[in-house]
């Protein structure tokens, strides 16, 4: 095992020459940088349609596949207190405009971003009072009052920390990237047992499960390896021992 | 600075282990360094013209960048401790070599014709006379050279090389101030120790250091060698960027796919 490799390129490199077997990857980031979608399908994504069936069928022109994702989806997420949603009844991004004086905190990308800010206050016709926050500070002035909304992952540990939600974008403004083990499609076909055995993992894992096992890791300091365990036995993923 | 020690505590296990790999990974980048850019030193004394490429093109190699460099060894020798060690005998080229070369060369010419005078070989010449009179210069360039190794040695974390830079990394990306604190101090004071230490070495005599620094050759190669000679059972290799999330996931694919492992040998 490999944990800790720097970047995406150096993975897919890596993996393409055979000198590693599989690493997961976000089907978002297959689609901005591992492969070239055609500019139909391009169109497709940004109006929601699932990014998956495109980034496989595109990696497979390069001998690789991607097996099928899990729940989640670690994207953008505008966040807020679980005690201002629960006050205002907050479920989508919609919903923020039935918030009263809404201050937002935004780091400077995302503020400036057409698939940050740009595109959010456009669709769903949002009018916050935006001050720039620096990345690392932004949970925090939301968790002290000092701003309503932050922009976030939807994944980020501080979720579950400091009591938060991330709410949903039913209109799809941020791409979506669920993650997957990524292979050479020959590697695959070679060890159909150990394909089977992942693809357990399809479809599990929500974005509450995933934030709160980050903030195992993060914040409590426990092992990845004993959260990826304790995960796995909890949800009947691993076949009882005799 | 209770935070630290705390951190310290916990994590000292896995600190001893990446100060290890780090050590080994510096060593060994040295002493090739050492072993390619001495000789070629000595070489290229008589050859000035050959001496002024050699300067050029080890000046060259040390312009690319780190990341470039490992991303372009990456399709070739893979991932792991090699690329990081070829990377880091590269950027230590330059000081050794360059060292070595000037040391020799600036030796007055009194000396060398009285070593002559003295009917002494061209090899007897450069034991006995040359190199004692160049080796603090020489010292020099290979402190130098061992301080940017265990600077640059950091980045082998990037190519799941291990070390220090480990801590660096993760402290890095899970703005967790206290491991990149850790990792970087381990760091600095490991450059300090080998620093000091081979200023030891330099006092010491001539003889001495080539017989080391040839032991240390041998015992390297070997280990190195019995490793790549060791036959290996058939690995599974998971990997993951940087962070706790591709941690989480790929401990467990690891557990997954150990099932079938097992299974496996079951039949």
């Amino acid at each position: 095992m490999k944990p800790n490799f720097g970047q995406t390129s150096f993975l897919f490199d890596a993996l393409k020459s055979g000198k590693i077997d599989l690493y997961p990857e976000f089907t978002g980031t297959v689609v901005t940088s591992l492969v070239k979608p055609s500019a139909k399908q391009t169109a497709e994504i940004k109006q929601g349609a699932d990014s998956y069936p495109i980034a496989n069928a595109l990696l497979k022109k390069q001998g690789l596949t991607l097996l099928s994702p899990m729940k989640y989806n670690n994207t953008y997420a505008l966040v807020v207190r679980q005690s201002t949603a629960k006050r205002y009844g907050l479920k989508t991004i919609a919903d923020l405009n039935k918030l009263p004086n809404a201050t937002a905190g935004f780091d400077l990308e995302f503020s400036g971003r057409a698939d940050g800010y740009a595109g959010i206050k456009q669709q769903y016709g949002l009018n916050l009072k935006v001050n720039s926050l620096d990345a690392s500070l932004r949970y925090q002035a939301l968790s002290q009052d000092h701003v309503d909304v932050t922009d976030g992952y939807s994944t980020d540990s501080q979720i579950a920390q400091y009591k938060l939600l991330a709410l949903q974008d039913p209109k799809h403004v941020f791409a979506t990237y669920r993650g997957a083990p990524m292979m050479k499609a020959s590697w695959a076909k070679q060890h159909p047992a150990i394909v089977k055995r992942l693809n357990r993992l399809a479809g599990k894992i929500t974005e509450t499960d995933m934030q709160q096992m980050n903030y195992d890791v993060n914040v409590k300091k426990q092992s990845a390896a004993s959260v990826a365990k304790h995960y796995l036995t909890t949800h009947h993923l691993l076949e009882a021992k005799q | 600075m209770s935070n630290l020690w705390q951190t310290f505590l916990e994590r000292r296990g896995d600190l001893l282990v990446a100060l290890g790999q780090h050590i080994q990974i510096s060593l060994v980048a040295l002493v090739i360094a050492v072993v390619i850019a001495l000789p070629l030193a000595v070489f290229s004394l008589g050859h000035k013209r050959l001496a002024n490429v050699l300067l050029q093109l080890t000046g060259i190699l040390q312009t690319i960048p780190s990341l470039a460099l490992l991303g372009l060894l990456i399709p070739l020798v893979g991932i792991g401790t090699t690329p990081a060690i070829i990377a880091l005998v590269v950027y230590a080229l330059l000081p050794i070599f360059q060292n070595t070369y000037v040391g020799l060369s600036e030796i007055d010419p009194a000396y060398e014709e009285a070593a002559e005078a003295f009917g002494m070989t061209r090899f007897q010449k450069l034991r006995k006379v040359e190199l004692p009179l160049a080796m603090p210069v020489i010292m020099g360039g290979i402190r130098t050279a061992t301080v940017l190794i265990i600077g640059t040695a950091t980045l082998a974390a990037l190519i799941g090389g291990g070390g220090l830079g480990t801590f660096i990394m993760s402290g890095i990306n899970r703005n967790d101030t206290t491991l990149t604190l850790l990792g970087a101090i381990a760091s600095a004071a490991l450059a300090l120790v080998f620093s000091a230490g081979l200023a030891l070495v330099q006092k010491i005599r001539f003889r001495w250091v080539a017989t080391g620094l040839v032991a240390l050759g041998v015992i390297g190669g070997g280990v190195w060698g019995y490793q790549a000679l060791k036959p290996q059972p058939e690995t599974i290799t998971i990997a993951g960027k940087l962070g706790s999330e591709p941690e989480v996931l790929i401990n467990m694919y690891k557990l997954l796919i150990e099932e079938v492992q097992t299974t496996s040998t079951w039949c």
